[in-house]
């Protein structure tokens, strides 16, 4: 493994707390990202989008090294991720990924406990301490009166919800989330973001893969557009969710309006 | 922001909270008292209540009683005691492994690699005790080649390598088939005359049990499935390698003592899981200590049939303790299909 | 098509290899003659021990692979067959228990009650399995299943005779060895009367490869296609196993080379491929389980599961 000695891209204003740096990655033969690379400003929501196969969930599970890069490296504060402790770097980072088991009869306690593993590690069990922080992610994700209940038994909404929660109960300042409203109705698709934003103003920064590509204008700081594994646009919703990168990424003939309660932009096709 | 009491009960099995767990092993250890009672006081010699209790106290009435009762009875419910147990945990981890609840010891191919070293080594050195050492290195042996093989599935791979070995055992068992009666009684299990030697073998692994209980955060962790688990800093190559390590050697340990015992290593962590949920920090203790009650019962099955029958002994050709697992384990094994059809 | 001509050749140099080789060993002209000539002092040889046993491979390999086939395809699960099911395991405990302590059942009757202990042990597995499609999980629930049976034959076996190495091997292992024209009459009905069933189902089967939902909406009974399938591959595998144990893996690997060889995954198609494969299979395997140790034989059970094993790990990558 080569560790890439190259200096970090042109930065923007603060160092990127969270970066990936020329990143190869690939399944066996395939190769999803070439060279491609994402800085990441602390306290920010990013929002990755891009049709099927763009590569935004790979990007994604680099990010949180579930993928390791070929070539390339992902960088926590300036750190490769690959030469840091698997949980060192979940203390930092935690990831809520597309699909999770759920051990059977556990409940969403037990589940939500999970969290504190990268706090306590493989040889020590869980102390009373955790308690008030489990307690308290059970609480802001608005699920206490689900404690004891047996996650197999929940609907989909409240079993999300508590996989965010166990999330949560990492304390992490970086928060990554693989497509984290797809199973979720209208109301609990809104739920959930108002909670990301919530989690923002407490100074997590955020990345998640969207398919909704207004849910994501409405609620990232910052949309990422990607095809083919290359990254095609990069900027505030208002300079990316445009007619034409409509029709140049995903190939539809749209207009753009104003959303009337938010003012970000809101795509309506043709 | 409400503050939320953890509630006592975090468990949704019947057992529940760490007084329950405690209540519960408490309970199980006097059903163990029991059940070394019940294998001193009964067997073949015409042994009364007084005279064991002669021995126990330390003041035999007779020079034999003691040996009867510490070098023939003790030995074997120490041994299927400990066997039991290491058969559980090493259950219990494979299960976690695998994430399924159907694995078991047997899943890794362990029982069988074993039991065509034991073949090798009545072939090669026929007049040398190897069969403990040869067991356990073809255990482990076994459990190697499935951790360099079976990236993909665990399962099914340990299944194929079993299946494997055994016919290398048919395939040396042609070639001479002196060894055949060792071997049988090897794949079907039996604690039929086991001696102290096997006892002092046995219980230095059951070390393997505190190991297996502090790894159940990880195990805990590893079973929310492997990108979660990651997630959460569990290392993916190095965790599931390290549990199922410590799964091989506990079921060699066990197979070494009492041979390949089948269903002990599948029902006692089911019913565990059935009883206080399934926490590992909580699972592997329960389990493990209905494993011993379990091996220890059937094998007290198994000796009393063994006394009864014209023919057949407590001693060597006495009916062995797998039989009687396996005929237990079938009605058990249509229970947990039916549980499963229910979910 | 060009794979069935080959296959179909393969297997009629295997019928004449298997034929030839062994002690004696003839020329293929040479044992024409022998096979003629009732006077030939290899007559008998070849028409009561190895013509039947090359016929019994080809019918049994044929039989086994069909049966892997229906269970694959009617499952939607690459890793099913009677092997991995219990089906196998559950008639040769019936089969065991009666040759073993016995039991006063004539010879064509043996297949009836296998199939009895075939069908509980497969219907366990397939209530155990639920709607699941993990193969992991369809494994293991085989595997408890065919550890019961296998425990019970082994308990069978140590009460039976002391030991006696030829009963277990072929209960728990498979053989062809021994084997005359009685039990190829036993098989061979089975056999036919169960191919002409898939071939009428073979439709319906390769719409139940595409989901209950797809299938209903095609027309097909989809409950009546699925247990009729299950039935008849149920039925293969226990008069195989009746008559000569539970040989492995050439059910389950025999599907899966017909399809790589086709290119195609569809059950008409891979249908004809598959019971070519099977035969060849497993008459090449007892070619070797043969003549390897010659004098002594191999179970050919054995090696069906050295060469099976490797071969479908191989498949079955990613």
């Amino acid at each position: 493994m080569s560790r890439p000695s190259r200096v970090a891209a042109p930065a923007p204003a603060a160092a990127p707390v969270l970066a990936a740096d020329g990143v190869t990655v690939g399944y066996r033969d395939r190769t999803i990202l070439e060279g491609l690379s994402l800085p990441v400003e602390a306290g920010t929501i990013t929002a990755l989008v891009g049709p099927n196969g763009s590569g935004k969930s790979t990007l994604l599970g680099a990010l949180a090294r579930v993928l390791r890069p070929r070539r390339g490296a992902v960088l926590l504060d300036g750190a490769s991720l690959a030469e840091l402790g698997s949980r060192q770097v979940a203390r930092r980072l935690a990831l809520l990924p597309q699909s999770a088991t759920v051990p059977a009869g556990a409940t969403a306690w037990e589940v939500v406990e999970q969290g504190r593993f990268p706090q306590r590690g493989a040889w020590s069990m869980l102390r009373r301490a955790d308690d008030p922080v489990v307690a308290q992610a059970l609480a802001v994700t608005g699920i206490e009166h689900l404690a004891h209940r047996r996650v197999a038994e929940l609907s989909g909404g409240e079993r999300q919800r508590v996989w965010i929660a166990m999330a949560v109960a990492q304390q992490t300042d970086l928060l990554l989330l693989d497509e984290p409203t797809t199973f979720l109705d209208v109301r609990h698709q809104l739920d959930l973001m108002r909670l990301v934003g919530t989690l923002r103003e407490r100074g997590v920064t955020i990345v998640m893969v969207l398919h909704d590509l207004n849910q994501a204008a409405r609620y990232a700081d910052r949309v990422v557009a990607l095809r083919d594994g290359a990254v095609v646009a990069d900027g505030a919703p208002a300079d990316v969710v445009t007619p034409a990168l409509l029709a140049d990424v995903f190939g539809i003939d749209a207009v753009v309006t104003p959303d009337p309660v938010s003012g970000r932009p809101h795509f309506h096709a043709r | 922001m409400s503050a939320v009491r953890p509630a006592p009960a975090r468990t949704v099995g019947p057992v529940r909270g760490v007084v329950g767990v405690v209540g519960l092993l408490v309970a199980t250890a006097l059903v163990v008292l029991a059940l070394v009672a019940a294998h001193l006081f009964v067997g073949r010699s015409e042994l009364s209540a007084g005279d064991v209790a002669s021995v126990l106290v330390g003041r035999p009435r007779q020079e034999a009683y003691e040996i009867i009762v510490l070098r023939l009875r003790l030995p074997r419910v120490l041994v299927g005691l400990g066997a039991g147990a290491l058969l559980a945990v090493s259950g219990v981890l494979v299960q976690a492994v695998v994430r399924n609840p159907l694995a078991e010891p047997a899943t890794t191919g362990v029982g069988s690699g074993a039991a065509f070293a034991v073949v090798l080594s009545l072939l090669v050195a026929p007049g040398h005790d190897l069969v403990p050492l040869a067991a356990l290195v073809g255990a482990v042996a076994a459990g190697a080649v499935l951790l360099l093989v079976g990236r993909r599935s665990l399962a099914l791979t340990g299944i194929l390598v079993g299946a494997v070995f055994a016919a290398l055992t048919s395939f040396a068992l042609v070639v001479d088939s002196a060894p055949m009666g060792t071997v049988l009684r090897w794949l079907v299990g039996s604690l039929n005359a086991r001696t102290t030697g096997d006892w002092q073998a046995l219980w230095p692994w059951l070390a393997l049990v505190p190991v297996a209980w502090l790894l159940a955060s990880t195990t805990n962790a590893w079973a929310l499935g492997a990108p979660t688990a990651v997630g959460l800093g569990v290392r993916p190559r190095l965790t599931p390698a390290v549990v199922l390590g410590v799964a091989v050697l506990a079921a060699a340990a066990a197979i070494t003592a009492a041979g390949a015992v089948a269903f002990v290593g599948l029902v006692a962590p089911h019913v565990a899981r059935l009883l206080v949920g399934p926490d590992h920090r909580r699972l592997v203790p329960v389990a493990a200590v209905l494993g011993a009650v379990l091996l220890s019962a059937a094998d007290l099955v198994a000796f009393s049939v063994s006394v009864q029958l014209p023919g057949t002994g407590p001693d060597v050709s006495g009916v062995p303790v797998g039989a009687v697992t396996a005929l237990v384990g079938a009605p058990l094994l249509v229970h947990l299909v039916r549980k499963g059809a229910a979910r | 098509m060009p794979v069935v001509v080959a296959g179909f050749l393969g297997v009629v140099a295997l019928l004449v290899a298997a034929v030839c080789l062994g002690e004696p060993r003839l020329s293929p002209a040479a044992a024409l003659r022998a096979l003629t000539d009732a006077d030939h002092p290899a007559y008998v040889a070849l028409t009561q021990a190895r013509l039947p046993r090359a016929v019994l491979g080809l019918l049994a390999g044929a039989a086994l692979g069909l049966s892997g086939l229906l269970l694959q395809d009617v499952l939607r699960n690459e890793v099913a067959g009677p092997e991995l099911l219990g089906v196998s395991a559950g008639a040769a405990v019936v089969t065991a228990t009666v040759v073993v302590l016995g039991l006063a059942v004539p010879l064509a009757a043996l297949p009836y009650l296998a199939l009895l202990g075939a069908l509980v042990a497969g219907a366990l597995v397939l209530a155990a399995i639920g709607g699941t499609r993990d193969p992991a999980h369809v494994v293991l629930v085989g595997a408890a299943v065919a550890a019961a049976c296998s425990g019970l034959v082994v308990a069978v076996v140590g009460l039976g005779t002391e030991g006696n190495v030829v009963v277990l091997f072929r209960y728990l292992l498979g053989s062809l060895g021994a084997r005359g024209w009685a039990h190829v009459e036993v098989v061979a009905p089975w056999v036919l009367v169960a191919t002409v069933v898939a071939v009428v189902l073979r439709r319906r089967v390769a719409a139940l490869a595409l989901g209950d939902e797809v299938a209903t909406g095609l027309g097909v009974p989809v409950v009546r296609t699925r247990l009729l399938a299950l039935l008849v591959a149920a039925v293969l595998a226990a008069a195989v196993a009746s008559v000569c144990g539970p040989i492995a893996y050439v059910a389950l690997l025999a599907p899966h080379v017909a399809r790589r060889l086709v290119g195609s995954t569809g059950t008409g198609r891979v249908l004809l491929p598959t019971l070519l494969v099977g035969a060849a299979l497993l008459m090449a395997a007892d070619l070797v389980a043969r003549l390897v140790l010659y004098p002594v034989e191999v179970p050919v059970g054995v090696a069906t599961t050295l060469v099976g094993v490797p071969a479908l790990l191989w498949a079955l990558r990613r």
